[in-house]
């Protein structure tokens, strides 16, 4: 298998990203408002679809811990879902993991906006406390 | 004489509740550094911290509104991220709110449409707002938009009173659009 793995370190105004193609796993975390969002999420919409294509039968865990992003990155979010969502019609099993600060209640309602029409992928909204 | 121009020009600031106001060339760079700002006087305040989101949620939309959307633009180099762009923008509080009060200027022939699109969201409740947002979420960008439409969708969601906006005609054919959102 290609090693599609990708590492993008976090700066004060873009999430780190990590996709883990051995084990099969993406994780973003942290505020998300960059400079050029198309940019910055790009990239990383290719690498997922690249690995995507390129582990037919592993399955693809996405945790996401996000403190603030801009409407442009919730564009982008909400593409790289779609994309997930259609690799899951087409039989890839795709686990989403949307972690909140159970008294944030912006990004619980983020959450649930982004897990609306969500047939195939499963999507969990996961209120998770700090010290947890 | 110097010291009682600029002390007045303070105070003006200071009576219309403003704790900070930039006029001149906005820039990415620029926006990173005054939500800093907007950060930490909203935590010197011991405001709650969902509040303090909000605030700053709708000043980076705000002022990313200004950068892409000016009709007073310059490009320092082709990366979109070097782009000045020509505005002001204030925050203040006032009466226990929030606000964040922008305004650029904009292509004569665009008003309109900004207006039009402006007083929809206005006439929208939570509800509806919200799914309207959903929608707008999932649909292709419309053509050399960069993402402002849902970009005042969501300051109108953060914002916690009806947005204001108005127009003022200036030269060249172009208004002065500006939009204030109280939190």
């Amino acid at each position: 298998m290609t090693d599609t793995s990708l590492k993008i370190e976090a700066t004060s105004r873009s999430p780190e990203v990590h996709l883990d193609a051995a084990n099969g796993t993406l994780s973003m975390s942290g505020e998300s408002y960059p400079e050029d969002a198309s940019a910055f999420f790009g990239p990383v919409f290719q690498a997922v679809a690249e690995h995507v294509a390129a582990s037919e039968g592993q399955a693809l865990t996405v945790d996401m811990r996000f403190i603030y992003f801009n409407s442009s990155s919730a564009k982008a979010i909400m593409n790289l879902f779609q994309m997930l969502e259609e690799a899951a019609e087409d039989g890839k099993t795709i686990t989403i993991n949307w972690y909140f600060d159970p008294e944030d209640d912006m990004m619980e309602e983020m959450g649930e906006d982004f897990a609306e029409d969500f047939e195939h992928a499963t999507f969990n909204l996961k209120p998770e406390t700090e010290d947890a | 004489m110097l010291a009682n121009d600029m002390y007045s020009f303070k105070q003006e600031l200071s009576d219309r509740k403003m704790l900070f106001a930039y006029s001149g060339y906005l820039s990415e760079h620029l926006l990173e550094s005054l939500g800093n700002s907007v950060k930490q006087q909203m935590e010197l305040r011991n405001a709650e911290s969902k509040v303090a989101k909000r605030v700053f949620s709708v000043f980076v939309e705000q002022v990313q509104n200004i950068i892409r959307y000016s009709d007073e633009q310059e490009f320092l180099s082709e990366t979109k991220a070097d782009r000045l762009s020509g505005g002001v923008v204030a925050f203040g509080h006032e009466q226990e709110r929030n606000f964040v009060n922008c305004g650029n200027p904009v292509p004569g022939s665009e008003a309109e449409q900004l207006r039009s699109r402006l007083e929809e969201i206005a006439s929208m409740d939570e509800v509806t707002l919200r799914k309207h947002y959903r929608t707008k979420l999932r649909e292709e960008p419309e053509e050399q938009s960069e993402g402002g439409s849902i970009g005042l969708l969501e300051i109108a969601r953060r914002a916690t009173q009806p947005l204001e906006f108005d127009f003022h005609e200036i030269e060249g054919n172009r208004k002065f659009f500006v939009l204030k959102a109280f939190i």
